[in-house]
């Protein structure tokens, strides 16, 4: 079952691409494109390139600019009214270098990849894939869903009415103000969230240190997983949660009065504690192996020190 | 996305799903294989297309979330003492969430790993069913195989050992610890000596030695700086990996523990796959 449904997914995912490409007219342009169309509404734009600088910027009625400029490679360039798409095609010489400046009408859905550029996309108020391998990515102003990777570059989201899925292996992940699900990950890079306001949040990384002050909604879930990171929560004064708080060798420190049981039954060696806040309604879990976990009382917003 | 020599996305397109399906004629398999090597369009559909396929296989009537689990455990682990079961009937309690936990990985991951290792294949390569003598493996250097990680307190300076260090093997390890060998001589974060592997582990060991495999052969397509991040990347996995077997080994019914280490070994997979599939530098 799962065969056939992977293969008509694929079959249709094929279909799609090849309709677009039937549907629109493919142009390539040796060196630099500045242009204008005509996109509908919640249409794609899809850019690729190798390296250098993409910038997207949401902007009012129904029109796309796009300005693209390469320094080595050829532009290929192909839109039409549900999609626009854009990328230096390297193999005729060079490693592909471009610079996209591209102004959308909000809502657009924004599809970036690249190696070693970096992504800024600000205020389309629409869905975001965002791919670099060793560029930064910038987000901030956007709806419904965003994902935003890197392996060795920061990633930053901010102003998200939606849900967001931010990680890099080794950069910082930086996720400010989300309503939606949020997700971050990392390996070595520091984890920062703040303003959040959503019902589900999970943060993993392996030594790098999360830092959340955000609200925590009635039934929601926030789990914080480390393994040598430390683990920082802002809670704010009206909380009501049940918390979990679980370390083999690191250490908590608390603003609430918890104490931390020893989880000795003649077995156990981690030490985990339980307690509920106000309510209790909210679920947090905060776990690290060797890294602090500190709760401290704040007011949701902002644990920057 | 074109070239004279090479095939275009539309025809790429064309020929995905036999591909995907392997029935693709040889020839015509190495020119869609040139293609998405420097083509990042179809390199990130393939992408996508794996990761459709490694979500259809973490529906949830196949199997049950580790997650889920995981709170499961943690929550039956104080009530066993007191209903005087004997630790061999706890033990068994693990078995069958941990086969299940297995089979998820498996499922979860083995889209990817197919995408990844049928776009990495090329005709010159040839590959061997993994094995566990070290002997009978070819001792290649490895592209990203930490076999060497600090013990102690992980942090993320810059790792002493050089990457070349870091991915070759070093014999005098092999004949002191139990390790796990990839039929390339790739050889995984070790087990604690005479700790048993678990279902899920066996599953994790089995996915990360074929992606390890993809990653060698891809080394020279990518980024030298990037294979450099990876290397440091996973040797800070392989010490949390190590650290929370040596925990896991004196407290071997520990949900916490069990969580801290399959989340370690989620990470190394996820970090692999992520490798499996980067865009070629050119």
């Amino acid at each position: 079952m799962q065969i056939r449904m992977t293969r008509a997914l694929l079959s249709a995912m094929i279909l799609i691409a090849g309709a677009s490409t039937t549907a629109t007219a493919q142009r390539r342009y040796s060196e630099s494109l500045d242009t204008t169309v005509t996109l509908d509404r919640l249409a794609t734009v899809d850019l690729s390139l190798f390296s250098g600088r993409v910038t997207v910027i949401g902007g009012s009625g129904t029109q796309a600019h796009v300005r693209a400029d390469a320094s080595s490679g050829d532009i290929d360039f192909d839109a039409g009214p549900g999609r626009l798409r854009l990328s230096v095609d390297p193999s005729r010489g060079g490693p592909g270098n471009a610079t996209f400046e591209l102004t959308v009408p909000t809502g657009t859905r924004v599809i970036v990849n690249s190696l070693s550029a970096s992504i800024s996309i600000h205020g389309v108020k629409g869905e975001v894939d965002a791919n670099s391998v060793s560029g930064s990515v910038s987000v901030v102003d956007a709806a419904r869903k965003v994902k935003a990777e890197s392996v060795s570059g920061n990633v930053e989201v901010s102003q998200v009415a939606g849900d967001v899925r931010a990680s890099s292996v080794s950069g910082r992940v930086q996720a400010d103000d989300v309503s939606g699900d949020l997700e971050t990950e990392s390996v070595s890079g520091r984890i920062s969230m703040f303003g959040v306001k959503s019902k589900f949040v999970r943060s993993g990384t392996v030594s790098g240190r999360i830092s959340y002050a955000g609200t925590f909604e009635p039934d929601g879930s926030y789990e914080f997983k480390s393994h040598s990171g430390g683990v920082l929560l802002s809670l704010p004064a009206d909380v009501g949660a049940q918390v979990r708080i679980e370390t083999f060798s690191g250490s908590v420190d608390s603003d609430f009065p918890v104490t931390l049981q020893p989880n000795t039954d003649g077995r156990g060696s981690n030490r985990r504690m339980e307690f509920k806040i106000g309510n209790g309604r909210a679920r947090i879990v905060a776990e690290s192996f060797s890294g602090t976990i500190k709760l401290e009382r704040g007011d949701g917003r902002d644990s920057r020190n | 996305m074109t070239d004279r020599k090479m095939m275009t996305c539309a025809q790429v397109d064309a020929a995905l799903l036999d591909y995907l399906e392997e029935t693709l004629d040889e020839n015509v398999r190495a020119q869609v294989d040139e293609h998405v090597a420097g083509c990042l369009r179809c390199n990130s559909l393939l992408r996508d297309i794996g990761a459709i396929r490694a979500e259809a296989g973490q529906l949830p009537e196949l199997t049950p979330s580790r997650d889920l689990w995981a709170g499961i455990a943690a929550r039956i682990e104080p009530t066993v003492v007191p209903l005087g079961r004997s630790p061999r009937e706890v033990r068994r309690n693990w078995i069958p969430a941990a086969a299940a936990a297995a089979a998820a990985l498996v499922i979860a991951t083995a889209g990817i790993t197919y995408v990844a290792t049928s776009w990495s294949m090329r005709p010159a390569t040839q590959r061997v069913a993994v094995t566990a003598n070290p002997k009978s493996a070819p001792q290649q250097p490895a592209a990203v195989a930490p076999s060497v990680a600090p013990s102690g307190p992980i942090t993320t300076e810059a790792p002493s050992t050089t990457p070349s260090e870091v991915a070759t093997t070093r014999p005098a390890e092999r004949e002191t610890a139990p390790r796990i060998q990839s039929s390339r001589g790739v050889t995984l974060a070790s087990r604690s000596t005479g700790a048993s592997a678990s279902p899920t582990e066996i599953a994790y060991d089995g996915e990360i030695s074929r992606l390890q495999n993809i990653i060698t052969d891809r080394k020279n397509q990518l980024d030298p700086n990037t294979v450099l991040v990876i290397e440091q990347s996973l040797k800070i996995i392989d010490a949390a990996v190590r650290q929370s077997r040596a925990a896991l080994a004196r407290d071997p019914k520990s949900g916490f523990l069990t969580d801290q280490l399959n989340h370690a070994l989620d990470k190394k997979v996820e970090l692999l796959r992520t490798v499996a599939l980067l865009p070629s530098r050119t």
